[in-house]
């Protein structure tokens, strides 16, 4: 850190000078590390600079004392640092959200350090869980464990998956290396028994998990090998919509998207048929498929949207 | 004077006085600012905004016994200290290995040095180490907690309706923050996306509100999110879908049929929403009430095939 402006050192100095009197003395390289302050600069800046800080008339009384012997530091009389800069709300949402994310990943911390900290955290900042409430879409409360579970003693395990895009269910055995989360939900990717390939499922639509004795087949993975959605490469449609029902795409990777008149037009990549089906019959009156010329697609998708008007209609 | 000793006093001084100071006062007090006046203005101006993107409070008031009336300023010391959650060692640390493990575009270090700095080999935050993860977070969410935690009003436009909010609970769910409470322009309990709020949100004083017991709608349950009359539909959904059902559905609201499906109760505030749920199940889900609702749906239907 060669650049470090006079702003970033304030930021570090009024929560350094208050830790440090609260500690009744720190180590300087402890400091250094626990501020990200490069040695050097901090000595400097304590005996340069926070030494003359004070109030008028800047007589010691008013004045902060900083004494600094061999590696050892103390200050006294900073009254007006002595306590640390509030959190922003911005700051105490972010540390909740990545704190309860953790705890739903870390099944081993149960009551430990991160759950008392988080618990701290919320009773210091008025955000006890009826204010703040961080949900991550978990069907069932014990599959992100049990995967976990799996995954620590590299044993095989049995999910129920339901595949929106397919809009099949299936019966697999996987074996869960890698763990993630996007867009507020979780992924486990792996060796597919099934499939007989790497793939990446997503948590909340594993219906049920079942245990299982069997160590895994295969080593793991080279690096990157599961690392995407296989969205890059794969079908595309290009459909014309009212720009006004564009939300309902909101999360859904998009090539593209353009808006003329009111009218958006759209190209997405596209999982399967039934996903496109689902998609079309929920942006509803106005949405037409451009691309692609399919005749059996449209087919398709009248038939969906004729499937479900015969249940409205008496036989 | 140094740049940073000069900030350092004047954060100093204006946390020490009890009322407010003129722009002169403090250059008496702080020394160390150019003799020129216009650069005098220019420099203190720019210190004051440091101190702001640091996140400091700075008040301005009127400087008591002038007139006409000198802008002063002050900064008020619990205002700019927070209560420290006196977090252990141990504690602070896990906190700091999760913000490094699910990313989150607003936190950075500082935020843990105000806690007690990161810790004794710690990893950073932003390092490149692999994560877990990432979670989206807003200043406009920061905002609202403000407005939560400090009961505060907060006016902001949301689906082109000024809304006055008694805010009561932000939700992360499914990516997204919303926000919850009482909208006094509705006279009643409502959900709002934050990313879809337009425009500023503005708060009002401290303290101007009673906390409402009810914990208001959850809002996975985007059928509820409107403003619309209430209205109560029942919906069967075929036994093969129906776990889907109650990922957001209460026990409460859903009957049990010997085959497995299962017809569900619930009241509708958004009619839009609504028909996107029941559509997510396809053929697997048919309203059975209320009529009007069966005729929305059909209507949708057949205007789909019109277009084709």
């Amino acid at each position: 850190m060669s650049k470090i402006t006079a702003t970033d050192r304030m930021a570090r100095l009024i929560a350094a000078i208050p830790w440090i009197v609260a500690q009744d003395g720190a180590l300087v390289d402890e400091i250094s590390d626990r501020f990200d302050y490069p040695r050097e600069l901090l000595l400097q800046d304590l005996q340069d600079v926070v030494f003359y800080v004070g109030v008028p008339p800047y007589t010691p009384d008013t004045l902060i004392e900083v004494t600094i012997d061999d590696d050892m530091v103390w200050i006294s009389y900073a009254d007006w640092f002595s306590r640390p800069m509030r959190l922003s709300g911005t700051e105490i949402l972010a540390l909740l959200a990545a704190g309860e994310t953790a705890l739903a990943f870390d099944t081993q911390d149960e009551a430990g350090a991160l759950a008392r900290g988080l618990t701290k955290l919320r009773l210091a900042t008025g955000s006890d869980p009826d204010t703040v409430d961080v949900q991550l879409g978990v069907t069932s409360e014990n599959v992100l464990p049990d995967l976990r579970a799996a995954a620590e003693r590299e044993l095989c395990i049995d999910i129920a998956y339901y595949s929106f895009a397919r809009d099949e269910r299936t019966e697999r055995r996987i074996e869960p290396r890698q763990f993630f989360m996007d867009q507020g939900n979780w992924y486990v990717g792996g060796h597919c028994q099934r499939a007989g390939a790497e793939r990446i499922f997503r948590v909340d639509r594993i219906e049920s998990t079942s245990r299982t004795d069997k160590p895994f087949s295969r080593p793991p993975a080279a690096a990157g090998s599961i690392d995407t959605f296989s969205i890059e490469s794969g079908p595309r449609a290009t459909l014309l919509m009212p720009s006004s029902r564009l939300h309902l795409l909101d999360g859904l990777p998009i090539d593209s998207s353009d808006v003329v008149d009111d009218v958006a037009r759209v190209t997405l990549p596209v999982s399967s048929l039934r996903w496109l089906e689902r998609l079309m019959i929920r942006i509803g009156p106005g949405a037409e498929l451009t691309e692609p010329t399919d005749a059996t697609l449209r087919g398709d998708a009248s038939q969906t949207s004729a499937r479900i008007r015969a249940r409205y209609t008496p036989s | 004077m140094s740049k940073l000793e000069r900030l350092l006093k004047l954060l100093a001084v204006l946390l020490d006085t009890t009322q407010p100071l003129s722009a002169e006062d403090l250059r008496q007090r702080i020394g160390g600012y150019p003799d020129n006046q216009a650069s005098f203005r220019r420099t203190f101006e720019r210190d004051k905004d440091d101190l702001r993107s640091m996140g400091v409070t700075i008040r301005v008031a009127s400087v008591p016994a002038t007139e006409p009336p000198l802008d002063g300023y002050i900064v008020d010391r619990d205002e700019y200290a927070g209560q420290d959650p006196g977090l252990e060692p141990d504690e602070l640390a896990a906190l700091h290995l999760a913000a490094a493990l699910v990313r989150v575009d607003s936190l950075g270090e500082d935020a843990f040095w105000k806690l007690g700095g990161g810790g004794s080999g710690a990893p950073s935050i932003a390092g490149e180490h692999p994560h877990v993860g990432t979670v989206a977070s807003t200043d406009d969410a920061g905002t609202l907690h403000t407005a939560i935690a400090e009961r505060r009003l907060a006016r902001f436009r949301y689906r082109d309706v000024d809304r006055e909010l008694e805010p009561a609970r932000l939700s992360f769910t499914q990516g997204q923050w919303y926000i919850s409470g009482y909208d006094r322009a509705r006279e009643a309990e409502r959900v709002f996306r934050v990313d879809r709020i337009d425009g500023p949100i503005v708060l009002g004083p401290a303290n101007a509100y009673e906390r409402r017991s009810a914990r208001g709608p959850e809002v996975t349950r985007t059928w509820e999110l409107g403003d619309e009359e209430p209205v109560h539909a029942r919906v069967r959904i075929d036994a093969e879908e129906a776990i889907w059902a109650r990922v957001h559905l209460r026990p409460e609201e859903i009957d049990v049929a010997a085959d497995g499906s299962v017809v569900v109760d619930v009241q509708v505030r958004n009619t839009d929403a609504f028909r996107h749920w029941v559509l997510g199940f396809l053929d697997n889900a048919e309203i059975l009430e209320p009529e009007t609702m069966r005729d929305m749906m059909l209507d949708w239907l057949r205007q789909m095939d019109d277009v084709r």
